[in-house]
């Protein structure tokens, strides 16, 4: 029923099916599976073209709905926070909806994600990253212009002696596979689920 | 022919004397060919008719592309923009800001309408101010009909999406608030209008309608025919009417809705790298003009035997009736000057008669 609430992108409806569901004795963690497994639903429908963005975005705000009534209810230990990200379109670019949709997936998959918005500045991501020492770090850009900015934005980790310590993911329109490895990135996903994928195997790397 | 009759030629899906190429030149390849800013070309209307001029005269290709979103500065806009240590903030008439940062890189646009009982407030922007169609008009003027000045509107759908509402927002309206939805799209219907037509008066040869986030990678074929394709067709439709031609560009993959592209009443599509031309020009190729799709990417990296490929590709594909060589998208910001000369030597050269 949540599973599939969550598909349909039942936002108003979301909130009082899971509350109902506790109250009859469900266990929030088996919520939590319920809206994981959703949204690989959802994912999988985004890669067959049955759903486009809007559809992808409605049914993320339904699960991110679901996740913070569950977030107080639930005993996240330490070690099953798969990994700490933060994440942002690059300075000169207001494009955020993949960058928003990605983040949503990595959260819903498990990650700690830490979402720095659209037109992030440099600096903004290098503080960040010493603030939080995140595993890895996401940068997305829609516009060609600003594919610059996110081989500035790897200089700048590499000066400050931080570039090290993180993995860097980019998506987006304007860069490639290609391009990742150009400026040196640890790697490039083109759909959110493919993000997923791709920070789950680098923090194995990790590991 | 000079190039308004080999652009025009094209358009009226007949043969002119060679290929027309006319590559999207954008505000940051115009202003780095100006040797400026880009808040600096943006902000003042002599500076962004010179680079417009320039950039055509020294690469000889056969339009310019008027791409200014909001045309012309006005008095009032120079005078309330601010700057930060960072960035140029300009407002726009219809509440939208426009912020440009001073060192390099493209504008970001902070969305006008926090919630739709705004809409009720907005008024359809008076283009008769002093400024608004300064460009165009200097443009028209300056090239005396020697060259295809193409003016632009805003599409209904993306300026609703991106400059009104912001694209998370409207994405999610479209399924939850799509009456609302409808309004605003009817209301950018009328602005489209009100400033194409404007640009007839003015002498405009040709009018651009960029509409990238109806693209298929974001809405559905079935969420195109319900919230872009309606309300581009009234802009056609009533441009037509008017004496105006219109070109349709969508960044993105448009394959699956070209035949609804064709029938908007757009004179000319301009389609990017993602569709085939060849497939398109069978399908469409009888009722519109295409325009397009050298790859942005390969004219950015090159090499020049590249690029020439691509161009003689796009003409093996599509022949030579009612198509215009152009790149597939706005040109990346540092795309080397060597190669849109080597592109439009290329269209020079395969694009004979």
């Amino acid at each position: 029923m949540i599973k599939r609430a969550i598909i349909d992108g039942e936002i108003d409806k979301i909130e009082g099916m899971i509350k109902k569901s506790l109250k009859r004795g469900t266990e929030p963690n088996d919520i939590l599976r319920d809206l994981i497994a959703a949204m690989d639903v959802v994912g999988e429908k985004f890669e067959k073209k049955e759903y486009y963005v809007p559809e992808v975005l409605l049914s993320a705000h339904a699960m991110q709905r679901g996740l913070d009534l569950l977030r107080p209810l639930l005993s996240i230990e330490k070690a099953e926070v798969r990994g700490k990200i933060i994440i942002g379109t690059v300075e000169g670019d207001i494009h955020d909806i993949g960058k928003n949709l990605v983040a949503m997936f990595l959260e819903g998959a498990g990650f700690q994600v830490h979402n720095l918005g659209r037109d992030v500045p440099t600096s903004v991501f290098v503080e960040k990253a010493q603030e939080i020492e995140p595993d890895i770090v996401g940068l997305s850009a829609m516009i060609s212009t600003s594919m610059e900015t996110m081989q500035e934005i790897i200089e700048d980790f590499k000066q400050k002696k931080l570039r090290e310590r993180v993995a860097f993911v980019i998506g987006g329109a304007a860069v490639t596979e290609d391009f990742a490895k150009e400026i040196g990135a640890d790697g490039y996903a083109e759909d959110p689920k493919k993000a997923v994928r791709l920070c789950e195997k680098l923090m194995r790397e990790r590991r | 022919m000079n190039s308004l009759q080999r652009f025009a030629t094209a358009m009226e899906l007949d043969v002119p004397d060679g290929i027309p190429v006319a590559p999207m030149v954008n505000v940051p390849h115009a202003s780095r060919v100006l040797g400026v800013k880009p808040w600096e070309y943006v902000t003042d209307n002599a500076l962004y008719v010179k680079g417009q001029l320039k950039a055509q005269e020294k690469y000889g290709y056969d339009w310019i592309f008027n791409h200014q979103p909001i045309q012309g500065i006005t008095d009032e806009e120079r005078k309330a923009m601010t700057m930060d240590k960072e960035y140029v903030i300009l407002p726009t008439e219809l509440g939208s800001k426009l912020k440009i940062p001073l060192q390099g890189g493209p504008a970001v646009k902070e969305p006008a309408l926090k919630d739709y009982s705004m809409l009720d407030e907005l008024k359809i922007p008076d283009c008769d101010k002093k400024g608004r169609m300064e460009p165009l008009e200097q443009l028209l003027k300056l090239t005396k009909n020697t060259v295809y000045v193409c003016s632009k509107v805003p599409a209904p759908f993306h300026y609703a999406a991106e400059w009104m509402r912001g694209m998370n927002a409207f994405m999610l309206d479209m399924l939850t608030r799509p009456k609302e939805v409808h309004k605003l799209l009817s209301f950018m219907t009328e602005v489209a209008i009100a400033t194409g037509k404007k640009q007839i008066d003015i002498g405009t040869h040709g009018i651009m309608m960029e509409d990238p986030s109806a693209a298929s990678q974001v809405i559905s074929p079935k969420h195109y025919k319900e919230f872009a394709y309606p309300y581009e067709r009234r802009v056609c439709k009533a441009l037509k009417r008017y004496g105006g031609d219109v070109i349709i560009h969508i960044c993105g993959d448009t394959t699956q809705i070209l035949e609804d592209l064709a029938r908007t009443g757009a004179k000319c599509l301009s389609v990017d790298e993602h569709v085939d031309l060849h497939d398109a020009m069978e399908r469409v190729g009888k009722k519109v003009a295409l325009f397009g799709n050298v790859s942005v990417d390969t004219l950015f990296r090159g090499p020049e035997e590249k690029i020439r490929a691509g161009v003689k590709d796009c003409i093996d594909d599509t022949g030579k009736r009612g198509y215009i060589v152009s790149s597939s998208c706005g040109l990346h910001s540092g795309t080397p000057f060597e190669n849109i000369h080597a592109m439009v030597d290329a269209a020079r050269t395969y694009g004979k008669d």
